[in-house]
């Protein structure tokens, strides 16, 4: 994170030199594509959608005006990427996770994806339940909360460097990300007690 | 007593560890009073845990090289104004290479054309005392006799252009002098020196009115010619070093200047001296041609050279511009 060397790599970059592009991009490649990963949830959008950010990266190079750190101009490219992707592919994904909902209402296929490894240990498969609860319940919040999440929860950013990507004050985040780790609750509650009632019915 | 809702805020700083004391307190009493806040709190503590322990998922490989694929497609497009500065430095260094190796070879045809001027110098400083005859006899006369020798001769100015064009078209010296007994340097100067004996011309152009002027302005013309060009009349055609000397550069008119101070400073020879020189331009545009001729013959031998050079450069520029924009 050392701001000199990539302030060198990215006047290099500018000039063109797309080695010193390389350079600048390899270290946030893997982070930018498990956030992409968490927001759609399945690999290939993630993979498109994390190409884009670091295309418009390289387009947008020059308008880097070195005021903030690198990292954060990066992060609030590939948030305002991630939700233009996501809106755009939004009946896409609709269909999907409407078609993941149906699948794991079975109730069996959770255990069968996991099956060799957590049949043995009751423990783990309930770990591992929740884990896709979890992340099942990210994919109905709004772009803005799951990015938020994400940010905050999975990849453990502070509030003060999420307060800088969304360039905001740092009560802002405070609040949204209390509204947005509500939401999910919310969101998981409803889904548990959806599971919880349906054999009565 | 604080609120659910205000609660559930703190909750969410409080799983991230930035409660201060106070708040921290002030919720603890409140899970400990409200169940589903506490429920509501475990929950939250789950799904966050949950959250930090998903895994980080290596990026698929191939990811970085096709995303610099696509980049190099629009690094592509960024070179192709780089290409289009290749494109015009190419069209820049012909421009160069054209206007250098046309300079050289403009110089190379100005040395041959001086070497030329410097031959036919010689015969031009025989038209240039015809022509002070001829200037002579007009400004006495309107020349009677001159009449039938021109073939299609006007009066005054005309009759100057007549003249000249007729001493062009007579093109051998000894040609003209031996139709105009007048201006034949050999003929006149005998006249001259047997009826006018060499004296000044101004005198005797002033006295005399007939066609005997023409001989005694011979005198001055005819005398200056014999001495200056006299020689080179003869030799001229193969002693071209002796008109060298005589002339400096300027064909015609330095001739007649040459001459000019020689014609005693006669107001009225001068005058005509400026129509003479009217008519060395004429004579100068189609000596030129002559010139020209003939400097096309000897420019077809020696200046290959330099333009041997300029075109295989040329050449060598085009083949690398080409490669250059094959490559890119």
């Amino acid at each position: 994170m050392t701001n000199d060397i990539e302030t060198k790599l990215i006047k290099k970059a500018i000039k063109g030199n797309s080695l010193a592009f390389e350079k600048l991009i390899i270290p946030y490649e893997k982070k930018v594509y498990n956030i992409a990963l968490r927001m759609f949830k399945n690999e290939a959008d993630a993979y498109d959608a994390s190409q884009e950010v670091f295309i418009k990266i390289y387009k947008n190079l020059n308008k880097f005006q070195f005021k903030s750190a690198f990292s954060t101009w990066l992060h609030r490219i590939a948030m305002n990427t991630c939700i233009d992707e996501y809106r755009k592919r939004k009946r896409h994904i609709d269909h999907t996770t409407s078609m993941e909902q149906t699948l794991k209402n079975d109730a069996s296929t959770p255990t069968r994806q996991f099956e060799d490894k957590s049949m043995t240990i009751d423990e783990k498969l309930i770990q591992k339940e929740v884990v896709i609860e979890v992340q099942e319940a990210i994919s109905f919040l709004k772009e803005e909360q799951k990015l938020l999440i994400i940010y905050r929860d999975i990849e453990g950013y502070s509030y003060n460097e999420i307060a800088e990507i969304l360039e905001c004050n740092l009560g802002t985040v405070k609040s949204r990300l209390s509204r947005s780790r509500q939401a999910l609750k919310d969101i998981i509650i409803k889904k548990r007690q959806m599971i919880i009632g349906e054999p009565y019915e | 007593m604080m609120d659910c809702n205000k609660a559930q805020e703190l909750m969410s700083l409080a799983l991230d560890d930035m409660l201060t004391d106070t708040e921290k307190q002030a919720l603890e009493l409140h899970m400990q009073q409200c169940e589903t806040c506490r429920e509501a709190y475990d929950l939250y503590l789950s799904i966050h845990h949950e959250l930090q322990s998903v895994a980080t998922v290596e990026v698929p490989s191939g990811f970085h090289e096709e995303l610099m694929d696509k980049l190099k497609e629009d690094i592509k497009q960024v070179h192709k104004h780089k290409r289009f500065n290749y494109r015009s430095f190419n069209v820049a260094a012909v421009i160069v290479f054209v206007i250098i190796f046309g300079v050289i070879s403009i110089d190379y045809l100005e040395d041959f054309r001086s070497d030329i001027e410097l031959s036919d110098s010689a015969v031009s400083i025989h038209r240039g005392e015809v022509e002070k005859k001829s200037e002579v006899v007009e400004s006495k006369m309107e020349a009677v006799e001159m009449a039938p020798n021109m073939a299609t001769s006007t009066e005054d100015e005309p009759v100057d252009n007549v003249i000249s064009i007729t001493f062009d078209d007579s093109a051998s010296e000894t040609e003209t002098a031996t139709e105009y007994p007048s201006s034949s340097a050999t003929e006149s100067g005998e006249r001259v020196y047997d009826e006018n004996l060499a004296t000044g011309s101004s005198e005797i152009i002033y006295n005399e009115e007939n066609s005997a002027i023409d001989s005694s302005e011979m005198v001055s013309g005819g005398e200056e010619s014999a001495t200056d060009s006299g020689e080179s009349v003869y030799d001229d055609e193969a002693s071209v070093p002796d008109s060298n000397e005589i002339i400096d550069g300027n064909d015609y008119v330095v001739t007649e200047e040459m001459i000019e101070p020689d014609t005693d400073e006669d107001n009225l020879i001068v005058p005509k001296m400026e129509k003479a020189e009217e008519k060395s331009l004429v004579h100068y545009t189609l000596g030129t041609k002559e010139e020209e001729q003939s400097v096309e013959v000897d420019t077809t031998e020696k200046n290959y050279l330099p333009l041997f050079i300029g075109i295989s450069c040329l050449v060598l520029v085009g083949i690398v511009g080409f490669i250059k924009f094959k490559k890119s």
